[in-house]
């Protein structure tokens, strides 16, 4: 602090000049642009159409990361994993090479503000671009390479916990039970076991509840593995018993929403004895209003309802509180070392000491920046859905997967006037929902296809307009494999690979 | 004025940098980053293939068959926290254990694939005289198969980075394992606290 007021005193002509060129340079605005994208994402802006906007914005090399971060998680939703992996790899990369402290970019912070930053990314950013990457590789149908995903995020976490001890950020139940899959998929169940474990003890640390799906790997992968009376201990912990078949199983993902963006809160005094404006500009969240809406399966044993492992609206708000302190002090310093400046400049003229209190206030501005594609919640389900046919249906849009094993897959709008009819009015009678879903359902399951998992690799395209409906996927499993499937309310696409 | 001046004179150098490229030996060693590379790939190989020559397995099998062992590499496993392309690791065994001239080598079940495709097209197409009858491959006798595992052990700045390359030499004609060699890599790797 004395540093910085020796600094500016000595030539606040110079430090003046540096906040113009700071501000003229226009650093927050791609990160206005991107969370104008993903604004319009929760208003049914098409993917593809994000994806284009994005790519399209101008990004100061100190955002790359998280311009790269945001276009592969668009680009994974969309189903396009090859520029989704290049991205993500990216976007790790710049964040590793950012983890040194910066002298000038912290020298920056203390003066003008604090979009002068590379970004980092936040502790979720850091550990969620391996679960993202994990997501992607395993829809790429690259299973090693989703291991080596999920080993590097447990090395992101340890380090996180190691350096923030009364902390938990960084640590992801949602990456943790994507380890355990990954590596009940590989057949190395005492890892997965390990892995489930972990995330069930994420959660119990946060008086969250664990979902079934998790509840029912740890009851049946103890068992599996010969820990008998662990294994009864959940089964009374959690009401359930141990599922009929261990393989055949559907691992689904689902991803609702889009996170809220990040805003500034600006205060401006008029400090009556210098006659200078102090300004200070923190970033805030706003508050939560996110709704979650499940995704619903339906399979041949019934009707599966998928439950939130990880709320990344909590995860976000957390992140940006454990940080606040160091935000707060910084940003007290930066107003300290302005007032200095304009103070200086203001004995000797007038004029100029109020330009120059004009451009502390103008520069004055909170780095927004966070992964802001991101969806507000991530939930899972699984199914053991042996015989036949499984149906999804969510919030947007609506598609079915139909044609025989040779067939392009495509989807293809209702048929069915009465049923579209029926969705319509479904939309504003939230009462009677689960009634129609099911009248629906029924009515489609009788002239559905069967498809084999085997050859549903590629993803369904999208041919409706976003609009909030339900939407109807159709599967059919006779090879008896496991099966990853990834649903997204930003798109009507379903992502499947078979193991 | 003085700090001020440098700090202006280190934006000014900074932004001065260009490509440069130099030519190197590939045989040289140069860790940048400290992940698994291709000195690590080449100096394991060489390694384990000489731990492999020079065991009893070699000589018994000499002894009771009367001609040099016919070996194939199977599949190396990537089980690091890395994406190691195993294929570099692979080729660089096979070469090693190829020029070592101890052992007889056959090609992998995809090379053997497109080589059966084109004796086919020979059958169809190439003159008597040229053309190559199947059925007289080699079998292989034994097959090498292992994987690559790592421990890491990291804080904020500083990681110990463990390799550790398990192989194993599996008979064909009984499954007996004759060989199991294992090479391990420590390395510490010290990232810069602090940037410009």
């Amino acid at each position: 602090m004395g540093n910085l007021a020796m600094f500016t005193a000595v030539k606040p002509t110079l430090f003046m000049l540096a906040i113009l060129c700071t501000i003229l340079s226009g650093c927050a605005k791609s990160n206005r642009n991107m969370a104008e994208v993903a604004n319009q994402l929760r208003n049914n802006l098409p993917v593809e159409s994000a994806i284009t906007r994005l790519e399209a914005i101008k990004v100061e090399s100190q955002s790359t990361a998280q311009h790269q971060l945001n276009l592969g998680y668009l680009q994974l939703v969309s189903g396009d994993y090859s520029k989704a992996l290049i991205n993500f790899e990216q976007a790790k990369t710049t964040m590793a090479s950012l983890q040194a402290i910066s002298i000038s970019e912290n020298l920056r912070s203390a003066t003008i503000n604090e979009t002068g930053r590379s970004y980092s990314g936040w502790p979720t950013d850091q550990v969620l671009v391996h679960g993202m990457m994990a997501i992607t590789y395993l829809l790429n149908n690259d299973l090693n390479g989703a291991r080596v995903e999920i080993l590097q995020a447990d090395t992101q976490m340890n380090k996180l916990a190691e350096a923030e001890i009364k902390s938990s950020q960084g640590q992801l139940a949602f990456v943790r039970y994507l380890a355990g899959v990954i590596y009940e998929l590989n057949e190395e169940y005492d890892s997965a076991l390990i892995s489930y474990r972990m995330a069930l003890g994420i959660l119990t640390a946060r008086n969250e509840t664990i979902p079934a799906p998790l509840q029912q790997s740890l009851i049946d992968l103890t068992s599996r593995v010969g820990l008998i009376a662990e294994s009864k201990d959940y089964q009374k912990q959690f009401s359930r018993g141990l599922s009929k078949h261990y393989t055949n199983k559907q691992f689904i993902f689902a991803f609702d929403g889009v996170v809220t963006q990040m805003q500034q809160a600006k205060s401006t005094l008029w400090w009556d004895i210098d006659d200078v404006y102090l300004s200070v500009a923190l970033p805030m969240f706003p508050r939560n209003n996110y709704i979650e809406y499940p995704f619903y399966i339906h399979s041949s044993e019934g009707e599966i309802v998928s439950q939130t492992i990880e709320s990344i609206e909590k995860r976000a708000r957390e992140d940006l509180q454990a940080k606040m302190p160091a935000i707060s002090a910084m940003a007290l310093a930066r107003a300290g070392a302005k007032f200095q400046t304009v103070k200086e400049l203001n004995k000797k003229d007038n004029v100029l000491g109020a330009f120059a209190n004009v451009l502390t206030i103008i520069s004055e501005v909170a780095d927004l920046r966070h992964w802001s594609m991101l969806p507000s919640s991530i939930q899972i389900a699984t199914s053991y859905d042996k015989a036949a046919t499984l149906q999804f249906s969510s919030r947007y849009g609506q598609q079915t997967l139909g044609g025989s094993n040779n067939d392009e897959y495509q989807s293809k709008p209702h048929e069915d006037a009465t049923l579209e009819s029926n969705i319509a009015a479904n939309t504003t009678s939230g009462d009677n929902d689960e009634a129609l879903i099911g009248r629906k359902l029924i009515t489609k399951s009788k002239a559905a296809k069967k498809i084999d998992l085997k050859h549903v690799n590629s993803t369904v395209s999208d041919s409706t307009a976003k609009i909030p409906r339900e939407s109807i996927t159709y599967l059919s499993d006779t090879t008896k494999k496991n099966a990853v499937i990834l649903l997204s309310s930003l798109t009507n696409k379903i992502h499947i690979a078979s193991f | 004025m003085k700090v001020l001046a440098i700090i202006l004179s280190m934006m000014l150098l900074s932004a001065c940098g260009t490509t440069k490229v130099q030519r190197i030996d590939s045989s040289e060693t140069i860790d940048l980053s400290g992940a698994w590379n291709d000195s690590d790939s080449r100096m394991t190989a060489e390694t384990m293939v000489a731990d492999v020559l020079s065991r009893p397995w070699i000589n018994r099998h000499v002894s009771q068959k009367g001609n040099p062992p016919t070996v194939i590499v199977g599949s190396i496993k990537n089980l690091t926290h890395e994406h190691i392309n195993t294929n570099t690791f692979i080729s660089d065994i096979e070469r090693e254990l190829i020029n070592s001239g101890m052992v007889e080598f056959v090609a992998s079940a995809k090379q053997r694939g497109d080589i059966r495709d084109e004796r086919k097209d020979q059958d169809l197409n190439s003159t008597e005289a040229t053309r190559n009858a199947a059925g007289q491959e080699i079998g292989a006798d034994y097959m090498l198969t292992g994987q690559i595992n790592t421990i890491i052990d990291a804080n904020a700045s500083t990681q110990v980075r463990y390799y550790q390359v398990d192989l194993t030499l599996i008979s064909m004609a009984d499954n007996r394992k004759v060989w199991v060699g294992q090479e391990k890599i420590k390395k510490l790797v010290e990232n810069a606290k602090l940037r410009y």
